[in-house]
């Protein structure tokens, strides 16, 4: 398998986005919601760069809980809001 | 010239083509433009949107730069709509892709930018390749041409080399069934591959081809209609120069001297 081939990927890798995300008062959060539409979410990398900066900018309304499929949840506390790859 | 003689054309290209490609261009910057309004764009660059494929390490603009950036757009697509200042309107619009290429960085952000990048080397606009006038060699069209092979051909390679022949990447993105996804992957791949050939060898037929698949890639994932355009805009450049009829006698274009 190549890693890395230069230029032009277009969805040759989606994966199947499987998460929750909620906030203080246990409030389920999408996080296509602060994407402009017709943003194409296509791997779980995104997705927690995505809790991680919405930790951070709505930080009134944390800790955040982060889960990936199966996963134990993850606190997400601002202002560092660390996120790691739990799968 | 290598780049200006790839293909059965001779380099050479049919002025109408190049008319079509540079309207399409513009149009490709009007739905460019048009998609970034629709889809919320302002609100990432007020802060309360995610930074969408910001490039780390540029300062994201003000919400008021990106109106700016957007009314210049409006500025080179209409020039380049209406077949008026089209020199300066690819050169503007190479400098107005780069700055958005630098605030979200997407391939259809970068490919806009090259394609003005390559045009704006050679800006098509004498008299002898306007409208009805004879065909004639530009390595920049050349370049353009070679760019579409290029897209597709990686594309190619990284679906390949990434397992989406496996039809998977298809069921999570247009929720289809595994058995209509792998059909639809082996599809894409056959098709990006034999589509530059096609345009090489059978270009009306080529043509055709590129704008339905790329009107229906469009349609199925809305989103991608400025790439969609843009393919549209290179594909229509493999279009072959036609000859010139003097009386009985038929010649072909390159003899006659432009305008």
């Amino acid at each position: 398998m190549v890693d890395e081939l230069p230029g032009w990927k277009m969805f040759e890798s989606v994966e199947k986005l499987d998460y929750a995300f909620v906030d203080r008062a246990g409030r389920a959060i999408d996080l296509h919601e602060v994407l402009p539409q017709r943003a194409h979410l296509i791997d779980h990398r995104q997705l927690r760069r995505i809790a991680h900066w919405y930790c951070g900018r709505y930080a009134d309304h944390g800790p955040f809980h982060y889960t990936e499929g199966d996963a134990p949840p993850q606190a997400l506390v601002a202002p560092e809001c660390q996120i790691h790859d739990s799968r | 010239m290598i780049l200006a003689r790839p293909f059965p054309t001779n380099g050479r290209s049919d002025p109408r083509a190049v008319s079509a490609c540079l309207k399409l261009l513009g149009l490709a910057l009007l739905v460019r433009v048009v998609s970034d309004i629709s889809g919320g764009l302002l609100l990432v660059h007020s802060g309360d949107y995610f930074p969408w494929r910001h490039l780390p390490g540029v300062p994201l603009y003000s919400a008021t730069w990106l109106q700016l950036e957007w009314t210049l757009s409006v500025a080179c697509a209409l020039m380049l709509l209406s077949g008026r200042w089209t020199a300066l309107a690819l050169r503007m619009g190479m400098v107005l892709a780069l700055v958005s290429l630098s605030q979200r960085f997407a391939n259809h952000r970068v490919l806009l930018f090259l394609l003005f990048l390559f045009l704006s080397l050679d800006p098509p606009t004498l008299k002898s390749y306007w409208p009805t006038g004879p065909a004639r060699v530009s390595p920049a069209l050349g370049l353009v041409r070679a760019q579409l092979v290029i897209v597709y051909w990686f594309s190619a390679a990284n679906k390949c080399a990434h397992g989406f022949l496996d039809g998977q990447s298809l069921v999570h993105l247009l929720g289809t069934s595994r058995d209509v996804a792998l059909c639809l992957a082996i599809a894409a791949v056959a098709v990006e591959l034999a589509l530059p050939l096609l345009l090489w060898l059978c270009p009306r037929l080529g043509i055709v081809i590129a704008l339905g698949l790329h009107t229906s890639f469009a349609v199925a994932l809305p989103g991608l209609w400025t790439f969609s355009v843009l393919m549209m805009s290179m594909a229509v450049l493999f279009y072959p120069p036609r000859t010139h009829s003097v009386g009985a006698k038929s010649i072909d274009s390159d003899d006659l001297e432009p305008d």
